[in-house]
C-alpha cells in the first residue's frame, strides 16, 4: 500500500498526524514565532482582550497569552513524549523479559505490576513530586514510573502469545542466543501494540502535565506551561478569560489529536496483520 | 549396530511441575541409541512423551535425569553457549510448517540465520547456499525473497527441512513432519527425507503417531506408553512380530484403505491415562486385555526377547 | 425406495469484496435410510462445505448455495424458509465435528446439555427425559452415566466427549448423522473404539450417516458408498470395493498410492507433484489438471464428462473417458 493510499483511506488519522507535526514545529520555534517575550511583565497591558496587537489577549500581568501558550507547547509536549517513552522502553523491556522467561522471573515482574498498577497515575504523580520536589524533570520522572506497568503488561502479554510460536523455538533449536531470539523476533511483534498505546498514554501524560501543572507540581512559574497558564488565568478568571480559554483549546486539540493519530495508527497495523 | 553410535540416551526423564505443585513425570528412564545415518522412530499416543523426549535431545526441553552422549561428549552437562555451539550438529523439524517460521522474515532470511549465528559463511556466501538448499529440498532459488504465507503447506516443510540441513547436522530430530499435511502431499516429503538422509547419511528421530509412515521410513522403531518405552527393536521385528500387547494393539488400530483389512482388530478399553495419575505397576494395565494381579503391582523392565528386540511386559 | 439425502449438482460460493471462492463446484451425493456415505477429500476440497451446505450452516454472510438442490425426504431443504431449519436440525439431521471439546459448553454439564438438545425437540417430562439420557449414555459407551452426566467437558478425555457429542446428536433419533472429520482429533486407538461406537450404532440404531474424512482409511473403514473430491469437485464416486480395489479417476489412483501401507516393501512412495489448489474462482477444466500425470491439454479448458464405469461407479477424467472409448 502506497504513502497516498493510506493518506486517502484515513483522513482523519492523516490529519491529525499533521496536526502533530505542526504543533512539534511550533514546539521547536516557539522563540522566533512568539511575538513577545512570555516572561515580559507589563501591568499597562494587563487583561486585555485579543486583538490584531495580542492575538489571544494578555493575562493579569500584561503578559502575552499567545507567545505563553506557543512556549508552553514545549513542556507539554516534551513531557507528554519522554515520560511516555521512558516508560516504554523501560516497561518493554521487564515485560519481554518476564513474559519470555517466565517462571520467577515473570512472577517478580508481574507483582511489581500489579503493585504500581494500585495507584492511579495522579496520585502517583503527586507522590513522587511531593518525594523529589517539584519541577519539570521530577514530574517526568513521576509520570514515567507511573505509565511504566501499562507498557509492561501489554509487553508482557504480547510476549507471552509469540513465545508460544514454534518459530522462537526453532530459532533456538538453530543455535541462536535468547538476546537476539528477543531482538529478532519478539520485539517486532511487541511493537506494534506498544506504538499504539504509546500514543494514547502521549495525550494522557499530556493532560497530567496540564493537572499537575495546575496543581502546582510542573512547570515553575513564570515558565509557561499550558496548565500553569490555566492555573495563573483561573486566579484572574474575572479579569480576563483568554488564558484559561487558550491553553484549554491547546490541550483539547492537542489530545484529541494524539487519540485519533493512536487509532489510525491500530487500524493500520490490523489491516497489515490482516493481510 | 556396529558403528558407534550418533547419539545415545541414557535413563533421560522429565518432571514438570503441574499448576498446582504436583510433580509430573513425562518421560521416564528412557534410553536408545541412534546409529550414524539410520532413522529410529518414536511412537505413541499424544502424551506418552514422544515430543519431550525428541526436545530433550537437542536439550530444548532440560532434561531433569540422565545423560545425553553426542558421540562421546555428555551433552546435559555442557554450558549454555557450549550447547548453541553443539546444535550445529543437531537441527529439529517441526510439525507445523506455518507456525515454525516466522512470517515477518523472508525464507532467505530464515534460511541465514544458521550461517549467521554458528559463523560458518559471510554475507556475500548466504546467498548462494540458501540458494543450494532451496534446490536440494525441491525449491527455486527466487523463493528466498518471498515471505512464508506465499507458500504452501508442503513447500513450507520443505523450507523447515531445508533450515534443519543447513549446517550439515549429524541428527535430526524430526517431530510428526507430515502429520499436518495434506495426504497427497506427505509422500513427497516423506521421499525427500529419505534421499537427503540417503545423500548426507544424516540420521532422524522420526516422531510420528502413524504407523504406516513409520514402517516406510525408519529403520528402528521405540513404542512409548505413558513416558517409557514399552517395545523397542528393528523395524522388521517390530512390525512382523510385535510382542508388546501396546504394540500390538497399536498396529491393528491402522487403518487402511483396504476394504476388507478391518475383520480382526484389537480395541482397548478405556482412555489413555493422564501422565499426572500413572497407574502403578505396568502403566498400560488398566487398558491390557491380558493384564494380571502382577501388573497391577510391579513394574516391568525392559528385557531382550530377541535379538535388539526388548519388551516391558512381564506376559510376553 | 427413495433416497433419504439426494443432493444434485450443488454449488456453494464464498463472496467477497474482491472475489469469489468457490468451495463445492457441481457435488452430486445419494445416500438411503440407513446407508452410510463416505466423502474423502484433502484441504480446500470442499467436503467440510457440503455438510455445512446441507445443515445451512454455510459461513455468513458470504457463503451461499449457487446452485443445486438439497433433496431431503422429499423436500428441498434449499427451498425452505431459514426459520424452518431448526426444527429440522438435531430433530431430522445431527452433526458431530472434529474437535468435540470447543463444540460442547464448557459451563454446563454434559448431561444437561443432552437434556436440553432433547427438550428442543421433544415434549417430555423431566423423569422420562433424565431416562432417555441415561440410556443414549449407556449406548455410546460411557461407563457409570450416572456420574459422567454430572461432569463437565473439560474433565472429560477426548474420546469420552466425542462420545458425549454422538449421544447429544443421536438423542433424538435423527434419520441421518453428518460427522465431519470425527476421529481426527484423536489418538489411534480412541479412533478405533469410536468408530466401530459409530458403525455399531448406525446397525442397533439405523441412522443413516454421512462421513467426511481426509482419511482414506477411515472411509474404508466405515462407509459403505464414497465419493473422493478435489478442489471442490467430485473426482470419483464408487462403492467402497470398487473405489479401493479398482479406483479409475488419476487423483483416486495417486493418491491411494502415495499411502504408505504397512505390508509393503517399496523402496520409494508414489508422490502427487505439487501443491493441493486453495479454493479459488470457478474455473474450467479439471481442478487436478496441473498435478495430474495423465493430463492433456482439454482437462485444463473443459470439465470433464462423468464417465459411468459400472453400477454407481462413476469418474469424471478426460483420460478416463479416452481409456473407454
Amino acid at each position: 500500500m502506497t504513502a497516498t493510499a493510506v493518506l486517502l483511506r484515513r483522513p482523519v488519522g492523516t490529519l491529525a498526524a499533521i496536526v502533530l507535526v505542526l504543533l512539534v514545529l511550533v514546539a521547536i520555534f516557539a522563540p522566533a514565532l512568539s511575538p513577545y517575550d512570555p516572561l515580559t511583565q507589563s501591568v499597562m497591558q494587563a487583561n486585555l482582550a485579543p486583538s490584531a496587537a495580542h492575538w489571544f489577549g494578555t493575562d493579569q500581568f500584561g503578559r502575552d497569552v499567545f507567545s505563553r501558550v506557543l512556549t508552553g507547547t514545549r513542556s507539554s509536549l516534551l513531557l507528554g513524549t519522554i515520560s511516555p517513552a521512558i516508560a516504554a522502553i523501560a516497561g518493554c523491556a521487564l515485560g519481554i523479559l518476564g513474559g519470555y522467561f517466565g517462571g520467577v522471573t515473570d512472577r517478580v515482574v508481574g507483582r511489581a505490576i500489579d503493585l504500581l498498577l494500585c495507584f492511579p497515575e495522579l496520585l502517583l504523580g503527586i507522590l513522587v513530586s511531593a518525594a523529589l520536589g517539584p519541577g519539570f524533570w521530577e514530574l517526568v520522572a513521576a509520570l514515567g514510573l507511573a505509565f511504566l506497568p501499562r507498557f509492561a503488561r501489554i509487553a508482557r502479554a504480547s510476549t507471552l502469545s509469540v513465545r508460544r510460536e514454534p518459530y522462537i523455538e526453532a530459532s533456538l533449536s538453530v543455535g541462536c542466543r535468547h538476546a537476539l531470539v528477543i531482538w529478532r523476533h519478539v520485539l517486532p511483534n511487541v511493537s506494534g501494540p506498544i506504538m499504539v498505546v504509546l500514543t494514547l498514554w502521549v495525550a494522557t501524560a499530556i493532560r497530567l502535565e496540564a493537572t499537575l501543572s495546575f496543581l502546582g507540581l510542573g512547570t515553575q512559574a513564570p515558565a509557561p506551561s499550558w496548565g500553569n497558564i490555566i492555573r495563573d488565568g483561573l486566579n484572574n478568571l474575572f479579569g480576563s478569560p483568554w488564558p484559561i480559554i487558550s491553553a484549554g483549546i491547546a490541550i483539547s486539540v492537542t489530545v484529541l489529536a494524539f487519540n485519533l493519530f493512536g487509532d489510525a495508527v491500530r487500524d493500520l497495523l490490523d489491516v497489515e496483520l490482516d493481510e | 549396530m556396529s558403528a558407534a553410535p550418533v547419539l545415545s540416551a541414557r535413563h533421560i526423564g522429565k518432571d514438570f511441575k503441574s499448576e498446582r505443585g504436583r510433580v509430573v513425570r513425562a518421560v521416564d528412564d528412557v534410553s536408545f541409541d541412534i546409529a550414524p545415518g539410520e532413522t529410529l522412530a518414536l511412537v505413541g499416543e499424544s502424551g506418552c512423551g514422544k515430543s519431550t523426549t525428541g526436545r530433550m535431545l537437542l536439550r530444548l526441553i532440560e532434561p531433569s535425569t540422565g545423560q545425553i552422549f553426542y558421540q562421546d561428549t555428555d551433552i546435559t552437562t555442557l554450558s549454555a553457549g557450549h550447547m548453541r555451539a553443539m546444535r550445529r550438529h543437531m537441527q529439529m523439524v517441526f510439525q507445523d510448517p506455518m507456525g515454525s517460521l516466522s512470517p515477518r522474515r523472508t525464507i532467505g532470511q530464515t534460511l541465514t540465520e544458521p550461517f549467521e549465528v554458528h559463523g560458518v559463511a559471510k554475507a556475500a556466501d548466504c546467498r548462494d547456499r540458501v540458494a543450494a538448499l532451496l534446490h536440494q529440498v525441491g525449491l527455486s532459488p527466487e523463493h528466498a525473497d518471498r515471505y512464508p504465507r506465499e507458500f504452501s503447506g508442503g513447500q513450507r516443510q520443505r523450507i523447515g527441512i531445508a533450515r534443519a540441513i543447513a549446517l550439515n547436522p549429524k541428527l535430526i530430530v524430526a517431530d510428526e513432519p507430515v502429520s499436518a499435511l495434506d495426504v497427497s502431499v506427505q509422500a513427497q516429503i516423506v521421499n525427500l527425507l529419505q534421499d537427503l538422509q540417503e545423500q548426507t547419511r544424516v540420521s532422524y528421530l522420526f516422531i510420528a503417531h502413524d504407523l504406516a509412515v513409520v514402517r516406510h521410513i525408519a529403520d528402528r522403531v521405540a513404542v512409548m506408553y505413558l513416558g517409557r518405552i514399552v517395545e523397542i527393536g528393528g523395524k522388521h521385528q517390530v512390525y512382523n512380530t510385535p510382542r508388546h500387547p501396546y504394540t500390538k494393539a497399536l498396529l491393528s488400530a491402522v487403518l487402511e484403505p483396504e476394504p476388507e483389512h478391518t475383520a480382526s482388530r484389537i480395541i482397548l478399553r478405556g482412555d489413555v491415562p493422564s501422565p499426572s495419575a500413572v497407574p502403578s505397576g505396568c502403566a498400560f494395565h488398566t487398558r491390557c486385555p491380558i493384564a494380571e494381579a502382577r501388573c497391577r503391582v510391579e513394574r516391568p523392565e525392559l528385557r531382550e526377547m530377541d535379538k535388539g528386540q526388548e519388551i516391558a511386559c512381564h506376559l510376553a | 425406495m427413495t433416497p433419504l439425502l439426494q443432493v444434485r449438482d450443488l454449488v456453494v460460493e464464498f463472496r467477497f469484496r474482491r472475489a469469489t471462492i468457490r468451495a463445492v463446484d457441481g457435488l452430486d451425493l445419494d445416500l438411503d435410510a440407513s446407508g452410510t456415505l463416505g466423502i474423502v477429500g484433502e484441504s480446500g476440497s470442499g467436503k467440510s462445505m457440503a455438510s455445512l451446505a446441507i445443515m445451512r450452516l454455510l459461513p455468513q454472510p458470504a457463503g451461499r448455495v449457487a446452485q443445486g438442490s438439497i433433496i431431503f425426504e422429499g423436500r428441498d431443504l434449499l427451498a425452505l424458509k431459514a426459520s424452518a431449519m431448526p426444527a429440522i436440525r438435531g430433530r431430522d439431521i445431527a452433526m458431530i465435528f472434529q474437535e468435540p471439546m470447543s463444540a460442547l459448553n464448557p459451563v454446563m454439564r454434559v448431561g444437561d446439555q443432552i437434556t436440553e438438545a432433547l427438550h428442543l425437540h421433544e415434549r417430555i417430562g423431566s423423569a422420562q427425559a433424565h431416562a432417555r439420557v441415561m440410556e443414549m449414555l449407556e449406548l455410546v459407551g460411557i461407563p457409570a452415566p450416572a456420574e459422567r452426566a454430572y461432569a463437565y467437558s473439560h474433565q472429560l478425555s477426548g474420546g469420552m466427549r466425542q462420545r458425549v457429542m454422538i449421544a447429544m446428536a443421536l438423542i433424538c433419533r435423527p434419520k441421518l448423522l453428518i460427522a465431519d472429520e470425527p476421529t481426527t482429533a484423536l489418538d489411534v486407538t480412541i479412533q478405533s473404539q469410536v468408530l466401530d461406537l459409530l458403525k455399531r450404532l448406525r446397525r442397533t440404531l439405523g441412522t443413516a450417516t454421512l462421513i467426511i474424512s481426509h482419511d482414506m482409511g477411515v472411509i474404508a473403514d466405515v462407509a459403505e458408498r464414497v465419493v473422493v473430491m478435489y478442489g471442490g469437485r467430485v473426482m470419483e464416486t464408487a462403492d467402497r470395493a470398487t473405489l479401493f480395489r479398482d479406483p479409475r479417476h488419476p487423483y483416486t489412483r495417486g493418491l491411494l498410492a502415495a499411502i504408505p501401507r504397512l505390508r509393503d516393501h517399496r523402496r520409494r512412495l508414489h508422490q502427487i507433484p505439487g501443491s493441493v489448489r486453495p479454493a479459488g474462482p470457478p474455473r474450467p477444466g479439471c481442478p487436478f489438471a496441473p498435478r495430474c500425470d495423465l493430463a492433456r491439454p482439454v482437462c485444463a479448458e473443459q470439465d470433464p464428462p462423468r464417465i459411468v464405469l459400472g453400477e454407481g461407479h462413476i469418474a469424471a477424467c478426460w483420460a478416463v473417458a479416452e481409456a473407454v472409448s
